[in-house]
Order: C-alpha cells, then structure tokens, then sequence
C-alpha cells in the first residue's frame, strides 16, 4: 500500500476506479477533449509553433526578473498598481487588506488556478466576505465544496446527473432542469444579479505583456469580462512565469492555447487589459480636458516557489506550461484516476509536478511513468 | 474575399454575419434590431443611433461614465442589444476586435443578451498576428480594454455538452460594412 502523509494513496486509486461516474465522466470528457484537438491541429504547423511557442517562453524567463519591473513600470504608468509578493501568504493579505479597506462584501471571481493555490477564497470568507465563482465549472465545485481536477474543466469529474442533484440540493430546488442548456441559464441568472452587486472582481491571467503592460485573458463563457470589467475595483491574481516580452508573441500562444486546450481555433473572448481605462470629464456635453478612472486595478504578482524552480533546470520546465490541459487528456493514468488523486493541488499532471506552490518538491514524478523525470530531492518511489 | 471567409468562419462557430453597403446601413439595421427591445449604442455610434430612433428603434446612447454611475447602471440592466463598433476582423476565424477607446463599449457588449457590431470591410485581416499588430497600435502608450471575440459565449463544462449562452451574449451578429462605390 503507498501512502503519501496521512493520504493512503493506492485506496484512493481503488475508489477512483470503482466510481462508475468518474468512470462514465472520464471516458466522455477525456475522448471528446483529445479528439476535437486533433480536429483543429491539421490547420497549422503545430510543430513549428509549439518551438515557437518554447523559444519565447525562454527567453522570457530567462530575462523574468527585467521583465517583472517592466510590467511594474508599464501598469503603474497606466493607473495600476502592482503587488509582487513573495509567497502565498502575502498574496492573501494584500487581497484581503484591499478588500477590507474598500469595504467589499462580494466578490465575483473568474477561474484562477493561482488563487486555488494560495487559498484565497477561505481567506476571504474567514473574513466575512462572499466569494462567487463565476465559471460555471468552477461554480459547480464550489457549492459541492471541492476542488477542480483539470486545469480547463475544473468539474470535469462529474456527470451531468451529479450536478442535476448539485444544483436541486444547493439551489433548493424541487423540479430541476435537466437539459444542460436549462442548467446553464439557471446559473446565468442566479449570477447576473451578484455580478452587477458585486463590489471586487478576481480574475487570473493566461500572459502579461512587459512591453505594453497588458494582460492576456482566455475564455469561452464572458464571466472574466464581467468580473474584470463591471465592479469598482478589478484584481487580477497571476504567476511571474506568465510574464512574455511582447504583445506579438501572444498572437503565437494564441495559435496554440484554444487548439490545444478546447479544439477552438480562438476562444468566445480574448481580453486585453492594458492598465486601467479612462473617461473624459464632460461637463453638461462639453469636455473639460480632465479624465477619470473608470474603475480600480490592482495586479498581484506571486512568486511562491517560482523563483526557485527557474533556478533549477528540470523544475524550469513547469514554468514554460501555459496550463492548456493537453497532456492530461492524452495521459492514460490521469485519464481512469482524474485529476483529485495526484498530490499536487491544484494542478495535475505533469506540470505540477515540481510543485511549483512551494520550493518543495511534491513526490508526484514518482507516480509518473515516463513523461517527468524524478525531479531532485523527490523520492524515486513513493514512501511506504 | 476575405469577407467571404470571415462570414463563413463567423457563422462555423455558431455567430451569425451579413454584408451591407454603408448607404442601406440604418434600414438593415432597424430591421436587424427593430423588434428586439432597447438598443445601447456607444457614444461614437451616436449619430447612427438618431437614425435608428428616427425608423421608431427604441435607442439609447450609453453613458459616458465609469462604475457606480446611475445611468450607466440602468442602461447596462436594460440593454437588450449592445451595437458598437469593430476595430478589425480575422477573416480565418471570423473573430471580431473591439475596443480600446473607453465608453463602457465592451462592458455593455458583455452584458446585453444580444452584440452587434459593425466591422468596416476594409478592417478585415487574414491573421491574428495581423490583428495583434492593429491592436498594439491602437494601444500605444493608452490603458485601456480590446477583446477578440468569436461567436457568442459558450461553456462546455457539463459532459462536454455546447451550450451557447452562459454569461456573455446569447447571439453575436457582425454586419460587414462595405464602403460605396465611386
Ligand atoms: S505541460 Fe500540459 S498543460 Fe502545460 S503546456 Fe504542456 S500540454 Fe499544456
């Protein structure tokens, strides 16, 4: 039997495999993911651009530090501000002390595996603030209480027939829709109110641009334009590995992201933020050559563990991940398991496995077969 | 040609496209949007908005000012169409830029159930790396918002099912608009 800690690893292995709607749940997503991929990559050289792709991420992080005061520079010019913290710790506080000053009860939030990382929902609702996830796949483990298990389908383990009680449970309803368009629209209204009352929007970031100062935001359901855009006070939460040198080099990620992670040739919306927008003054019609804000922008940089792990030329490699999921319906132990059985939350995978929430080294690569190498110091099998 | 393929790729991915010559604009318009409850334009849209309410549109020009504005707040609630304007177009996936420029455009475009933009034909490119090259123009030295956006919002997160419509617009409707000839 291995055992983990206090986690008993193979009897969570065993229940995996015996859940027949994990089983049902898998089969379906993991299929559909790895084939509409491959239904879309025919259309570019996949090849040349994933080396592309590489060479960029290179050199950006190898240029990380000089790129960081870039972004700080650029944001701040534009009417942002810019919290680079250290670790997960500091990250919490400085939201939670924004929060606090401003006055927030209600927080919309748009999916950012950085902010599972670092806890920042409990930290919020210890401190009496209501934390709405707004990605509907997100949403969902949120009111079941879990955490996600894939990086672009955060409820990717559960069947439509888990969320039908999901949503009659917390929702109290009596009569739930089951049609999946019927639950969607349940959803859409139930959140449209709390986003036009919400007072702070959370969202993370798929690249920052250094030499515009401009975020990347990838998505299919328009919730990040929501939470980024409606509420008074906007902070976007990201890793200083998603830091690139220049807004032409996201036309390249952007090849590659949607194909590889939903099989689209672009998503619904891809939002660039580029500091904070302004309004001129008018006054009774006539402009007064004065502008404002139209809201707050705050950008929260962590490093927790990041600066370590671009030390290490095989812990490097997470930091070259644009988290689009691929590997995860390609590999066949994450493919019968799903993603809650790793030990690297929240990010599965091979990715996770430097662990890079911590300078730890997770033993997950010990769990792996042939796609990570033991990453130093974690133990080559797993401690019994 | 490049609006040919734009149509095509727009409609591919469930948005819907037409064509018109800027002198039919406002009448193709009206009969576009005629029916379908208060129209929100942004404020450079301002004077195809009077043309609009003068064929009986039921039409609102969105206010100028930024958050925890009372009139942006009711226009944003009772929008059922944003109409705004394109900056450029990617003729291979029928995606549509819009922004930088302020106005609350992309906010409104965001929330009302239904988006129609207006996209210059000669706006269209071939490429994203085209587009990006546009857009990091219209950036220079300016904050701001531009979002690329193809079709309308969607989610797969239940079984992998497609579902249009989640928290962004239902419909999305880019009318091409061909500059006259002579
Ligand atoms: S490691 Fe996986 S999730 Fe990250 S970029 Fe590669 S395939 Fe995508």
């Amino acid at each position: 039997m291995q055992r983990l800690g206090s986690r008993d690893m193979g009897a969570e292995i065993e229940r995996a495999l015996s859940n027949p709607n994990l089983q049902r749940a898998l089969d379906n997503a993991m299929a559909t993911l790895y084939g509409r991929r491959g239904a879309v990559l025919g259309s570019i050289d996949f090849e040349a651009l994933r080396r592309r792709a590489r060479e960029l991420k290179e050199r950006a992080l190898a240029r990380n530090d000089e790129l960081l005061a870039q972004v700080v520079e650029r944001v701040t010019e534009l009417g942002g501000t810019v919290a680079v913290t250290a670790n997960a710790a500091e990250a919490r506080d400085y939201i939670a002390a924004l929060a606090r000053d401003r006055g927030v009860r209600r927080v919309v939030k748009a999916k950012s595996m950085v902010s599972e990382e670092i806890h920042l929902n409990s930290a919020l609702e210890e401190r009496g603030i209501e934390v709405v996830e707004t990605d509907l796949g997100e949403r969902i483990i949120q009111l079941a209480g879990e955490r996600p298990s894939h990086l672009i389908v955060p409820a990717v383990h559960k069947t439509k027939d888990d969320i039908i009680d999901l949503l009659a449970r917390t929702m109290g309803l009596a009569d739930p829709p089951t049609q999946a368009e019927d639950l969607t629209r349940l959803i859409r209204v139930d959140l449209r109110e709390r986003f036009l009352t919400a007072d702070m929007g959370i969202t993370g970031a798929n690249f920052v641009v250094a030499e515009t100062g401009t975020l990347v935001l990838v998505e299919n359901e328009g919730n990040i334009r929501l939470s980024s855009q409606l509420p008074p006070v906007h902070v976007a939460l990201t890793g200083r590995e998603k830091i690139v040198e220049t807004l032409a080099d996201i036309a390249t990620f952007l090849e590659l992201l949607p194909r590889s992670g939903t099989g689209q040739l672009l998503t619904s919306y891809v939002s660039l933020i580029t500091g904070v927008p302004s309004t001129e003054v008018t006054d009774f019609g006539r402009a007064t050559g004065e502008t404002v804000h139209e809201r707050e922008f705050h950008l929260v940089i962590v490093d927790n563990g990041r600066s370590t792990a671009a030390a290490d030329p095989q812990l490097r490699e997470a930091l070259y991940c644009i988290r689009c999921g691929a590997c995860l319906n390609a590999c066949a132990p994450y493919t019968r398991v799903g993603g809650h059985v790793y030990g690297s939350d929240p990010y599965p995978g091979a990715s996770g496995a430097p662990g890079p929430t911590s300078p730890r080294v997770t033993p997950k690569p010990a769990r792996s077969t042939v796609c990570v190498p033991p990453a130093p110091g974690a133990p080559r099998s797993a401690p019994s | 040609m490049l609006t040919d393929l734009f149509i095509q790729s727009l409609r591919a991915c469930g948005g819907e496209a037409s064509s018109v010559g800027a002198a039919e604009l406002p009448r193709a318009l009206a009969a576009l949007v005629g029916a379908g409850g208060l129209v929100v334009v942004t404020p450079e849209l301002e004077s195809l908005a009077l043309e609009l309410a003068e064929r009986g549109v039921e039409c609102r020009v969105a206010s100028r000012l930024g958050a925890g504005d009372a009139g942006l707040e009711a226009d944003l609630r009772a929008a059922e169409v944003a109409l705004t304007r394109g900056l450029v177009g990617i003729a291979r996936s029928g995606t549509v830029a819009v922004g930088p420029g302020g106005g609350n455009g992309g906010l409104l475009a965001a929330l009302a159930p239904r988006h129609v933009v207006l996209l210059g034909e000669e706006d269209i490119v071939d490429s994203l790396a085209h587009a990006m090259q546009v857009i990091s123009e219209r950036f220079h030295g300016l904050g701001g918002e531009a979002v690329f956006i193809t079709g309308p919002s969607r989610t797969a997160d239940i079984e992998m099912l497609s579902v249009v419509g989640v928290h962004g617009p239902l419909g999305l409707h880019v009318v091409v608009v061909r500059r006259e000839a002579g």
